[in-house]
């Protein structure tokens, strides 16, 4: 029977052995679920939300089936109590507009963005963009941040702004809902995106 | 948690000579969302234009925007414009670099494209703060994108990443 034997000589004092190291692509921003809308839809529920994260994401593209564009309304973990505040600036393309809740003991739900609505046409959808911090915090209330705008080229009033929203409330976010204001529907193709970031 | 990144850069640039135009080609169809992080200064004072897909005709860019300049708060639009997204709309620095965020939604989807630009001009005594929502009304996919200075350039030094957002 013939001996075979292989025998390397080379020494290396790692595992390596003169290979290159692989670094995984790691990535600070993590998809946890997106919805594309193939019918018009009332609420829109992210739910079971993993405290993984240090901040939330919401992206949003969206159009609703009100004539002119609508807002968007957001409640935290199914919570309809007054515990609601919102500030706001935004430009029409001709004024600015400050705006914030009247109530000082808070509202029941909070627009945070806008969507278009049929006065746009059915090419063009608003978007936003919605930052929550320390969304996992069992201690601190939650304050949400969105930058939204919707531009038609004049086809009807425009938008540009900011929104602050106040969630006073300590528990962790488990849960968001978004709904589109006077009773009108998310358009089918909108498209809501939640992303959680270490 | 899943083992993919969600965010990536795509390409980047830092220039190494003052140029009119920063061109990201071929961009791939992989992401739903783009986003642009520009910073830099220019020696000529103008603005600069978003322009997609080398389209420069036909009026298909429009825009809307706020801004604050230190002492008004301002807002206007911009309606089938050829060039661009009009974007750092108040004078830069040559020495003082600003700062723009570019958020493209859903670039391959079939929809018009609209865009979220938030940016920084501060140069300690001047300067503004801007948001804008633009529109590019073609339901093409975005392909190329071109940060283009509008009668100026942008200096060396400048720099520009693209990054795609699954």
């Amino acid at each position: 029977m013939a001996i075979k034997s292989i025998k390397n000589k080379t020494r290396s004092g790692s595992l390596l052995m003169g290979n290159a190291a692989y670094i995984p692509d790691y990535s600070a921003t993590w998809l946890i679920q997106r919805t594309t809308l193939t019918t018009n839809t009332t609420t829109i529920t992210f739910s079971s939300i993993p405290s993984t994260y240090s901040s939330l994401q919401l992206r949003i593209l969206s159009g609703s089936t009100r004539a002119a564009s609508a807002n968007i309304n957001i409640q935290v973990n199914s919570d309809t109590t007054s515990v609601y505040r919102l500030h706001e600036l935004y430009g029409s393309g001709t004024t600015v507009t400050a705006a914030g809740s009247a109530s000082a003991g808070g509202v029941t739900t909070a627009s945070i963005a806008r969507s278009t609505g049929g006065d746009s046409g059915s090419n063009i959808f608003g978007v936003s963009i919605i930052d929550i911090h320390d969304y996992a915090s069992s201690t601190k209330t939650k304050v949400m941040r969105s930058f939204f705008g919707i531009n038609n080229n004049a086809l009807s009033t425009e938008y540009v702004g900011l929104r602050s929203v106040l969630y006073n409330g300590t528990s962790p976010i488990t849960s968001l809902t978004l709904s589109s204001a006077s009773s009108t529907n998310f358009l089918s193709g909108s498209t809501f995106a939640l992303y959680g970031m270490l | 948690m899943p083992d993919v990144s969600t965010e990536t850069a795509i390409a980047t640039t830092t220039l190494g000579s003052a140029t009119s135009t920063i061109t990201f080609n071929s961009i791939p169809s992989t992401y739903v969302d783009l986003r642009i992080v520009v910073t830099g200064t220019s020696t000529s004072a103008s603005s600069f234009q978003l322009r997609f897909n080398g389209v420069s005709t036909g009026g298909l860019y429009s825009s809307t925007y706020m801004y604050g300049n230190g002492s008004s708060a301002l807002s206007s639009q911009r309606t089938s414009r050829n060039g661009g997204i009009d974007f750092f709309e108040g004078t830069l620095s040559a020495t003082i670099p600003a700062v723009s965020i570019i958020d493209i939604f859903s670039y391959g989807g079939s929809k018009y494209k609209t865009c979220l630009i938030n940016g920084s001009l501060d140069q300690n005594s001047s300067g503004q703060t801007e948001q804008i929502v633009g529109l590019w009304s073609s339901t093409s996919a975005i392909t190329t994108i071109a940060l283009i200075g509008n009668g100026t350039t942008w200096d060396t030094g400048t720099t520009a990443t693209l990054y795609g957002l699954l």
